[in-house]
């Protein structure tokens, strides 16, 4: 029996226009679309923004929702292109490394324990956009690799591909935090 | 660490072994390609050594607390509203002006109280989902079939007010099993009740157009 509490239940409903299920899934769902736009964006303000828009496009978007994905996944797929279509307008990306040295500097005056996770925030901002998105889903949220395929449209070997590069940038970044 | 190029995804420690391996190893669990030169190797035990050093900073980050602001849930909801009044702009006049100029109207002997008739369908809406039975009631729907929609659909619920008399109308979608009669009479006895102890107004009628069935599982 379906619940009205179910997920697949206020999906429904909010498919259909009942916008008060819609109003309990972005309930449920605001704390892990907000952290990936955290950790992507590194900023609060922005990431609240990030996760209101890719709330208001899921709500656009909803009729085209087709349960063989899971909702989450969907959600994640949402606000990870809100946040790579964003960080893309911003700057062109910068490569990490160049300018590493002097802001070490920085991160010396950081009290140490603290200044470790603090330095590994900086370090994965300061990752591309293309090679942030794959880390912050396996590493901070935890996703499979298939699922990562899916929210980022593309192969689970692209992903690996991928994973594995940002890896060695970000293990070299945090190498000069030591 | 001993890694000698930069860049390069395929830096190898000077034993042979491939950087990224051990990366892997350590992020993913997976098992060491050569457990036997692995264990005995100091190149290799230095690196994990510090892989794992690094790693460990990464799991407490995955580990931290995120609390997201709760203001997220109404600003999202606000701004559908916003999209959805938008639309209703582009309606004909004579559809939209009853709307935007409807109050209830409460005397007492100290003042008057407005009560408008978007408070009424908002209460009218809960009520109504608060039954069973109720799969969906239909307040908007998502901008992009909200077109689609016959024209009396597309508000959902509708107020029409007169002092402090007030018709309600809405369109359900109900589950697929009981009685549409029964269903919908304890979704009047819900509206009346709850708008009433929470408005003080006077529920003169509901109607109800049952839209859709839902049956679960399709």
């Amino acid at each position: 029996m379906v619940l009205k509490t179910d997920e697949i239940h206020l999906i429904r409903a909010a498919q259909v226009g009942d916008l008060f299920a819609f109003e309990e899934l972005v309930r449920r769902h605001r704390t892990p679309v907000y952290r990936v736009a955290l950790r992507m964006l590194g900023n609060a303000p922005e990431a609240e923004d990030a996760a209101q828009d890719a709330f208001f496009q899921a709500w656009q978007a909803l009729s085209g929702f087709r349960a063989e994905s899971s909702f989450s996944t969907w959600l994640y797929r949402i606000v990870t292109n809100r946040c790579l279509n964003l960080l893309r307008s911003q700057r062109p990306a910068e490569p990490l490394a160049e300018d590493y040295e002097v802001e070490s500097e920085q991160a010396n005056n950081i009290v140490e324990a603290h200044a470790k996770l603090e330095a590994l925030k900086v370090a994965v901002t300061r990752l591309t956009p293309e090679q942030r998105a794959p880390l912050v889903l396996r590493e901070l949220e935890g996703l499979s690799y298939e699922e990562i395929a899916e929210v980022l449209d593309t192969t689970v070997p692209a992903v690996k591909g991928r994973l594995h590069r940002t890896r060695l940038v970000l293990v070299e970044a945090m190498r000069q935090w030591r | 660490m001993e890694v000698n190029e930069r860049g390069d995804s395929r830096r190898r420690l000077p034993c042979g072994v491939e950087l990224a391996s051990l990366i892997d190893q350590v992020a993913d669990g997976t098992p060491p390609n050569d457990p036997g030169h692995e264990a005995q190797c100091p190149h290799c035990q230095a690196t994990l050594a510090e892989l794992e050093q690094v790693w460990d900073r990464v799991r407490e980050l995955a580990r931290e607390e995120v609390a997201a602001p709760g203001t997220i849930v109404h600003k999202a909801i606000r701004r559908i509203r916003e999209a959805l009044a938008a639309l209703e702009l582009h309606l004909p006049l004579d559809e939209l002006v009853p709307r935007l100029v409807e109050h209830a109207l409460l005397h007492s002997e100290r003042g008057r109280t407005r009560v408008a008739a978007s408070v009424v369908a908002e209460i009218a809406a809960r009520a109504a989902r608060s039954i069973t039975s109720v799969h969906a009631v239909v307040t908007g729907g998502p901008l992009s079939t909200v077109r689609e929609r016959a024209p009396g659909a597309l508000f959902g619920v509708g107020v029409e007010v007169n002092g402090r008399r007030v018709a309600v109308q809405l369109h359900l979608v109900l589950e697929y099993g009981p009685s549409i009669p029964a269903v919908t009479s304890e979704v009047r006895e819900a509206i009346v009740r709850r708008v009433e102890a929470l408005t003080g107004l006077e529920i003169v009628g509901v109607d109800i157009n049952v839209d859709d069935l839902y049956v679960p599982g399709e």
